[in-house]
């Protein structure tokens, strides 16, 4: 029961994570994911309840540094400019890029959507299909779907994103999604490989905050799409 | 004790490499003196007496200690070029860590432990291409460079790491797929090459030593360690390492002929680094000795390589060059020259024995021979047009002016030479070590047959 619940906390924060456009609510949708893979993990059955405990909190530790990282990073790389810094010729620009901006129709547009949608749509029916086509020695278990949520949505989220944590979201999900692979498919599920896996979020965790500072200190953005035009 | 120590104690310096960062020679030195440590310790560990540690079964094999041997090298000259070319604050400590993880994925036994390894040095790796020295300005097509470097060493990662579990509980045609994909992509084999050349072509020049001298290595050990499990018995991985190598090898060339310099170095990379994967997907012994013997001399070629091409690019204050790199700055030149001819297999430098070897274990695969053959005279074409534009060629004389320079920088008491004392002496053993292979093959035969049996 606790782990359909965690499944089911898992696939909303994917989807969530998939289809909302904003940086800042991707961050906490990504911490209900690692909440989500920290009750699948606990939930094992070869898991005696101390290491069940265990898992659970390594998991949910890392959700929060990760997390914590995306969300410093985020704040600290999308300020507004400095109003008090600006002389009366900056204030003006400002307000001129503003007032354009302002009619600009960007965000929410249905367009946007389609594609998210479409992806979705191929994500649930991998995941539907996928874990009957390779069923585990002990059959098909809920685990399964897990993993192939996440490693779908991991890929899907990568694809589509064009901002650079969104970016690392989707390449937080994948390595997520190993893990759970790892847990679903070992013959002996090795404490020292899931910790190293959790070794692994923090890298990449930290990379990308690394390249959103680099990136943000560059061209003032984290918009990925940028880099490329102003790229070679 | 000794394998604990051989991953710990490189992971440990770092933090000392890290906490010394603000003095770069002490950071680069007390990195080198971990390194030398790590080949001694290396060089006495028991070959093949498998231990446990950690619950996790480890062993030391004679192919893994060369392979973990020459990248200890490689880190080597590459701490030496972040010495002596101004590069990030980070280097030695990142470079350490990734000792490590290559210490890690050689001793361990465990292809899903030494993945998830593969998966950490990914990250560490992009920290370290990024990391630049103080106030330099990093341009838009690094970060792009950086970051398709990163997405894609993860989903490389991510490929092997899922191939390697649906092999349970049986071996299947789509994980073996998957499992020579995600080699492929680490490796940079042709067509997942993408990240690399744009990064050597944006990045520092000791950036293409990095790739060609450790990370590539690190996936070239990656497949050595797996390859008694993977390779030896599955003969749709051995057909699949084959074409990728074999297309890595023509495409490499091909793309190289048209390409910018450093570019063009790159993907001469990339076309040795197929010869490699073409002999690894063999299964017979004199194969398995063919890859051993090119990834010491790729080393040893990418090495010649990077610091000829830092010496050749380091911006001398007071040195005005009208005509080419070959008559202004003759060791660079020599060295990149040397590193091109050690790359294309031509005496009297160390690169003929290796593809002697190849060649004797692609004797029954006249079309993998051919396309090998082919690809190396693209590869020599692509290499004369690289000497004639880096070397022959006049410098092209900025006509503005950037914001770094300044005009009380171009008047020294004394005009200083271009190769600093200690890039000479590792320039001249590097050279004399690629002509004595060239010259007496055995050298690396003999160590290489009692490793390939």
């Amino acid at each position: 029961m606790l782990e359909s619940l965690a499944l089911g906390l898992l696939a909303v924060a994917v989807v969530a994570m998939v289809l909302v456009r904003d940086w800042r609510p991707t961050v906490a949708w990504l911490l209900l994911a690692f909440a989500g893979a920290a009750g699948v993990l606990q939930q094992q059955p070869w898991a005696a309840p101390e290491v069940g405990n265990l898992l659970f909190a390594a998991e949910a530790l890392t959700g929060l540094i990760v997390a914590g990282m995306l969300l410093i990073t985020g704040l600290t790389f999308s300020r507004d400019y400095n109003v008090e810094d600006l002389d009366e010729f900056g204030l003006m620009e400002l307000r001129r890029a503003a007032r354009r901006a302002a009619h600009l129709d960007v965000p929410h547009r249905a367009n946007d959507y389609v594609l998210p949608g479409v992806g979705l749509l191929v994500v649930l029916g991998g995941v539907a299909l996928l874990p009957r086509l390779y069923a585990g020695p002990n059959g098909v278990e809920l685990v399964d779907y897990t993993w192939t949520l996440l490693l779908l949505g991991g890929v899907l989220q990568l694809v589509i994103s064009q901002n650079l944590l969104k970016i690392g979201g989707g390449l937080l999900l994948l390595a997520l999604g190993l893990q759970m692979l790892y847990v679903a498919r070992s013959a002996a599920v090795g404490l020292v490989v899931l910790a190293l896996l959790d070794v692994a979020m923090l890298v990449l965790a930290l990379t990308i905050a690394f390249l959103c500072g680099l990136l943000y200190g560059r061209l003032r953005t984290l918009d990925v799409g940028e880099v490329y035009r102003q790229g070679p | 004790m000794i394998f604990l120590l051989l991953v710990v104690w490189p992971i440990a310096m770092s933090g000392s490499a890290w906490l010394v960062r603000r003095t770069p020679l002490l950071a680069t030195l007390t990195a080198a003196i971990a390194t030398l440590v790590e080949l001694v310790l290396l060089g006495r560990v028991a070959l093949d007496d498998p231990a446990r540690l950690l619950g996790i079964n480890v062993v030391v094999t004679a192919t893994s200690q060369l392979t973990l041997g020459v990248l200890a090298v490689s880190v080597l000259v590459n701490l030496l070029s972040s010495a002596v070319f101004a590069q990030g604050e980070h280097v030695p400590a990142i470079t350490l860590l990734l000792l490590g993880c290559g210490a890690a994925v050689a001793i361990f036994a465990a292809p899903l432990l030494a993945t998830t390894v593969v998966l950490i040095a990914g990250g560490l790796a992009a920290l370290l291409l990024l990391d630049t020295p103080t106030f330099t300005l990093i341009s838009p097509a690094l970060l792009a460079a950086a970051l398709r470097f990163l997405v894609l060493w993860v989903v490389g990662a991510a490929l092997l790491f899922v191939g390697l579990l649906l092999q349970r509980p049986a071996a299947s045609p789509l994980a073996t797929t998957l499992v020579v994909l995600g080699w492929a992509v680490l490796l940079g084999l042709f067509p997942f090459h993408l990240a690399f050349p744009p990064l050597a072509a944006t990045a520092n020049v000791a950036v293409i030593g990095v790739i060609g001298g450790v990370l590539q290595l690190l996936g070239v050990l990656l497949v050595i360690a797996l390859r008694p499990t993977q390779l030896v018995a599955d003969a749709l991985a051995q057909q699949l390492l084959v074409a990728f190598g074999g297309l890595s090898v023509l495409g490499g060339a091909l793309l190289a002929l048209r390409a910018t310099p450093r570019r063009t170095i790159m993907l001469l990379l990339t076309a040795r680094l197929g010869l490699i994967a073409v002999a690894l997907g063999q299964p017979t012994e004199v194969g398995l000795r063919s890859a051993l013997a090119l990834i010491a001399t790729h080393a040893l070629a990418t090495a010649l390589l990077v610091l000829g091409l830092a010496l050749g690019e380091r911006r001398v204050a007071g040195r005005s060059e009208s005509v080419g790199i070959l008559r202004e700055r003759p060791l660079a030149a020599i060295a990149c020259i040397a590193g091109l001819l050690t790359l294309l297999g031509l005496p009297p430098f160390g690169g003929w024995g290796p593809l002697l070897l190849l060649s004797q274990a692609l004797s029954g695969s006249p079309v993998v021979l051919g396309c090998c053959a082919l690809g190396l005279v693209i590869a020599a074409l692509a290499a004369t047009r690289l000497i004639r534009d880096l070397l022959i060629r006049p410098p092209v004389v900025a006509t503005t002016r950037t914001l770094a320079f300044d005009d009380v920088q171009l008047l020294p008491a004394a005009i200083p030479g271009y190769a600093p004392g200690l890039v000479r002496i590792a320039l001249i053993v590097l050279l004399t070590a690629s002509l004595a292979l060239g010259l007496a093959p055995d050298l690396l035969f003999v160590p290489l047959n009692a490793a390939g049996r």
